[in-house]
This record gives C-alpha cells, structure tokens and sequence, in this order.
C-alpha cells in the first residue's frame, strides 16, 4: 500500500511537470522560430506626440498650414501594425503582428495625452532601430471578420477597399464644401495604389534595450503639419476630401504622412 | 431533416450535419479553422439571414434577394431593389457553394465571405444601415442577445459575432445533390439528350465554367460592353484598377441555372440560347480570347443543340438546396417574437 502511495504520489508530480513542460507560451518567453530555442521575451511601448510643426497638438484649435490655411483636427487616426525592430548587426527582429488604431483625439479627461501603444512578444536584446507600417497588410485585410482594433465597427473597414491606414479630419475656413469641413479617410491597402506605408527610423546613438518584466518606451513626434507638404503641397482648398476608393489621390497623401513620423528618444 | 423543430430546436442535442460536400468537389477555400460549424452559431445565422434587422427601414433581409426556391437569386428580377425600392446594378448572385469562392461580388471586389454581409447592410440601396446602428438593433433585442451570449460566451454582440454566424450559414449552402451529382456517383443515369448536352458543355464552355462547380472563378469579358447597361459598371477594373480588366465579370457557375433566371451580372436575357450566343458576339478590347473566334456570331448552336444544353442543364438543378428546411426561414427560430414584415415593407416583392 505504502509503495502504491509512493507510484501514485511520482505520477502525480510527473505528470504536474509535463504540464508545465507542454505550455506553449509560458508568460515572458517565447520558441525562436529558427534556432528552437526558448527566448525571453518583454514589452516595448510606442508613444505617439501628436505636434503642429513646434506647437503642441490641441483638439479643435487654430492652426495654419504650409498653404497658408488655418484648421482644426476633429479625428486624427491610424493603424500601426508590422513591426519589426533593426538589431545593431543591421537584421531586423521581426515582431509577431499586433494591429493597433492610435487615436490622436481620445475619449477620455485628458483629450491631448500623447497615445502609448504596447508591443508584446518582443525578444529580449539591443535594438538600434524600428520599423513599422502605417495600415494594415493585405493579408490580414482578407482574412476575414475581425474583432478588437480591426473590428469593422470602428468605421476604419470599408470592405471593396480594406483598410484605411490613416483618417484626418477636421475643420477649415479654406474647405470648399459647404460645412467647411475637410475629410481624408485614406483607402488603398493593394498595388497599384497601396496606400499603406512603412516607417523605417535608427535611434542613432541611443539603443532599445528590450527584456523581461520592463517596458522601454520609443518616443515618436508625429507632426501634423507635415500630411500638408513633402513630397507634395496640399492646399485644403483645392483638395478638401478624398473618396473611398484606392486611387493616384489616396496614393499620394499617403506619401505625405509617410514623413509625419519621427523618432525623438527612448527611454530604457 | 424536415421536422424544423428535431433538428434545430432548443433543447435538441442533435447536431446540424457539419460542412459535407460531395466527394467530388474540390477543396473548399473558406477557412473553417476559424469559425467551426456549430448548431447555435449556424442558427444565428440563419436567423440573421432572414431577418429584416439587418437594414435600416426593417424591410429587406439577406433573404429578400437571396430566395432559397430560385438557388438563393431573386427570382424574377434583373436587378434588385434594396430599401425605398432603390435598384440595384447586378443581378442577386446565387449563395450557393460559397465556400468554394475565393472572392465575393461579380468583380471580385470582396476577398472574405465573412466581411461580405458588411457591403450589402451598408449600401444605400440595399439595406441602407449602418453597422454601429445594426449592432445596437442586436444588442437590444431580447433574442438575440440571449441566443449570442450562448453561442460566443460574450457579454454584448460585436460584428465579428454577427459575421461569424451569418458564415456559417452561407458556407453550409452546399449544391451538391442534383441529379448529374447523382450520375457522377453512380446513382443516376443521364438521358441521351442529357449526356450529349454535358459533350457539349465540355468542350464549348468548361474552359470557363470549368470543373464540377462549373466556373474558374475568374474574371472574364465576354463581348458585352457594346451593348452595355450599366456604362459605369467597370466590373474587375474596379477592383484591380487595371484597365486590361475592364468589363471582366466572374463566371458564374452553371449548377441550379435552370432556376436562376435571368442571366448575366446585369440580368439581361431570360433566354438560354441568347446568353449563349453573347458569349463573343461582338468584340471589346478586353475580350476574352477564347471567344474571339466567335466575333460576329457568338457561340451559335442549333436549336436542337441548344435543346440538348437545356436538358443538361437541368440535370444541374439541386432539390435538396432548394427545399431543405435547415436553410429555410423558420418562424420557430424568432418565437415568441414575430417575423411578419411591418406595413410600411409593401414595396417589398
């Protein structure tokens, strides 16, 4: 009876050790693909300053434009998805895919809080740079009815053209439509008029250092101004709402915010 | 199968019979890993499916251009008339075998069956709604909040609830069971006239309407654009933005045509051998080049040829699509409540 006891009790903490053995993602490591290997694995975050050139950005205040314009932003926002992080060596950790709306007008007390994302699953080590896409890939765009930042209900799926990378809209005296509105929901998720835009930046002399139980922060400028000029000036005037349909329009205001995203600093 | 009440009901342990294609029937394209065929999610959709909830004016359900007894077409309809009575442009596409279908729509424009739901609640002249404001409707009707939280064990209906289950309801609209399935499988024999029917389908139109769901599920042009309907409906151009696209519209499968009057995405002929004979008849810039051949004539064939086709055709009538009650509407689904259309619905037909 007593050895009875003895082989049921070594069953036990047997089978207790290969349950813990067989669990795919213990919390903070992940399989490396490649190599098998079990890594360990932290959180960064992505923080989003929302500026108008050197004034910092405030919900349904004057500003003016490179045309010479003034406006006010109502919705600013933007799906940011695909990252991959440049390791000093100069190859690029690429992420497991998370898709996030960042919403520059939120919801909240604090209106004008700079939005932070969180990007999980990121391998501990050295980072030297990031590189993310601005919309959402086509294959997540097929694939079918989605839930939490990609659900439909958020308004940013018209379902004939998938995605929309970017909505801006606000207000302006120069807007030619009749509430001197001004609206740009940026469609195009495929070639010929892929709307969808990789942001690539180094982080120069500073490094992301990613591990276990910490959460460094890479701190982005994200300048309004610049939707309205480089590569191309856009004048609210002439241009004051886009259509939902991926076209040489879409394609090329998509090339204008490419260059709204700048790294500023990271805090480790 | 035909007690509404054994197979779905309440308090029936009996399973819905899964996703079952015939085994001749390629590989389906939808992905069932991520919406597992289920009685409780299968029957929201069906509900859904039926229900005028889903547009604005509550008049028009997925069922109003979507009738089981014509292969889920609109049965005497060339184009559809969504809320108010707004036409549509193309003619209501069947549901059938749409698990097979990599794309939605006649251009291809939709790449997953399960956001397809999205485009027609949407459109202003189909049901004219707004997603935010139909998953209110859900949320606080009684039923379906009830009938959701026991199928997805969450606390509110979201979209992806409701997409879920409307795709499982369409992906199990299997045709599979006409009687040349029934040849195929050696159950059947087919007449004379069937079979030289089938010799010609084979050799003059399955290059398109290909294999046993009898379409490539590609895009072609087939010569109608001189004598368009609808000048603005640049079919596959409008997706691809292409302009070698221009016009090019999916084949649509030759299985239940027999009852899926009239034809072509703008549903323009009634009659078997002008649909025919407009295959090539006359020359666009994109024309398919098969068809070029027939510039001038179309694909001519005799009346009796043309007799024999028909005979085919019919063959490819499926009764259990048509008929079987688990894709029916069932007034025991919505009870207590009622499904009789309101009043103000009388321009619905």
């Amino acid at each position: 009876m007593k050895k009875f006891l003895l082989y049921s009790w070594m069953f036990l903490a047997i089978a207790a050790c290969k349950k813990k053995a067989d669990e795919p993602n213990p919390a903070n490591t992940i399989i490396d693909p490649e190599t098998g290997q079990k890594i360990k694995i932290g959180n960064i975050k992505l923080e989003f300053e929302h500026v108008v050139g050197n004034a910092a950005f405030q919900i349904n205040t004057d500003f003016l434009n490179s045309s010479g314009e003034t406006f006010q932003v109502s919705t600013l926002r933007y799906y940011i998805s695909n990252v991959k992080l440049k390791k000093p060596d100069g190859s690029f950790t690429v992420i497991p895919k998370t898709y996030h709306l960042v919403n520059a007008v939120r919801n909240n007390a604090n209106l004008n809080a700079s939005p932070i994302i969180t990007i999980p699953n990121v391998p501990e080590g050295n980072y030297s740079g990031i590189s993310f896409l601005i919309g959402v890939d086509s294959v997540q765009t097929e694939s079918g009815a989605q839930t939490g930042d990609l659900s439909p209900d958020l308004g940013m799926l018209w379902v004939w053209e998938g995605y929309s990378p970017l909505e801006f809209i606000g207000k302006s005296a120069a807007s030619k439509s009749s509430d001197k509105s001004f609206s740009y929901q940026i469609f195009g998720y495929k070639e010929p008029y892929n709307a969808s835009q990789i942001i690539s930046c180094d982080f120069g002399t500073s490094l992301l250092m990613a591990k276990q139980n910490a959460a460094p922060i890479v701190h982005f400028k994200v300048d309004i101004l610049e939707f309205f000029q480089t590569p191309k000036t856009i004048s609210i005037a002439n241009l004051s709402s886009t259509v939902t349909k991926a076209n040489e329009t879409n394609k090329m205001l998509s090339e204008n915010y490419k260059d709204m995203f700048r790294f500023e600093h990271i805090h480790n | 199968m035909k007690d509404e009440n054994v197979v779905l009901s309440d308090n029936s342990n009996k399973n819905i019979p899964g996703f079952a294609p015939p085994a001749h029937f390629p590989k389906p394209v939808y992905d069932f890993s991520g919406n597992t065929i289920d009685q409780k999610k299968f029957r929201l959709g069906r509900m859904l499916f039926y229900d005028p909830i889903l547009s604005l004016d509550s008049c028009i359900s997925c069922g109003t251009c979507h009738q089981q007894s014509v292969a889920f077409t609109h049965l005497n309809h060339t184009v559809s008339h969504g809320i108010n009575g707004l036409p549509g442009s193309r003619n209501s596409p069947t549901l059938a075998n749409l698990a097979w279908s990599p794309q939605l729509m006649w251009d291809g424009g939709i790449p997953n069956l399960e956001i397809q739901p999205l485009a027609p609640i949407e459109n202003h002249v189909e049901m004219g709604d707004k997603l935010p404001n139909v998953l209110r409707k859900l949320n606080r009707h009684p039923l379906y909040s009830t009938r959701f939280k026991e199928a997805f064990q969450k606390d509110s209906i979201d979209s992806q609830q409701m997409l879920k289950a409307l795709a499982q309801f369409m992906v199990m609209l299997v045709s599979g069971n006409s009687k040349y399935d029934h040849y195929l499988q050696g159950k059947a024999t087919l007449s004379n006239d069937e079979l030289e029917g089938l010799k010609i389908v084979k050799e003059k139109c399955a290059s398109c309407h290909a294999g046993e769901l009898f379409t490539d599920f590609a895009y072609h042009n087939i010569g109608l654009d001189s004598n368009i309907l609808d000048i603005s409906d640049l079919g596959r151009e409008t997706v691809t933005k292409r302009k070698q696209d221009r016009r090019k519209f999916k084949t649509p499968s030759l299985r239940n045509m027999a009852v899926t009057k009239p034809y072509m995405h703008d549903g323009r002929t009634n009659d078997l051998k002008t649909c025919i004979k407009n295959h090539g008849e006359f020359d666009s810039p994109n024309l398919d080049s098969q068809l070029k051949k027939y510039i001038g004539t179309g694909i001519a064939i005799s009346d009796e040829e043309c007799m024999k086709v028909n005979a085919f055709i019919n063959t490819l009538t499926d009764p259990t699509l048509l008929t079987d009650t688990l894709f029916s509407l069932r007034t025991t689904d919505f009870l207590p409540y009622s499904t009789k259309p309101a009043k103000h619905c009388d321009y619905v037909h």
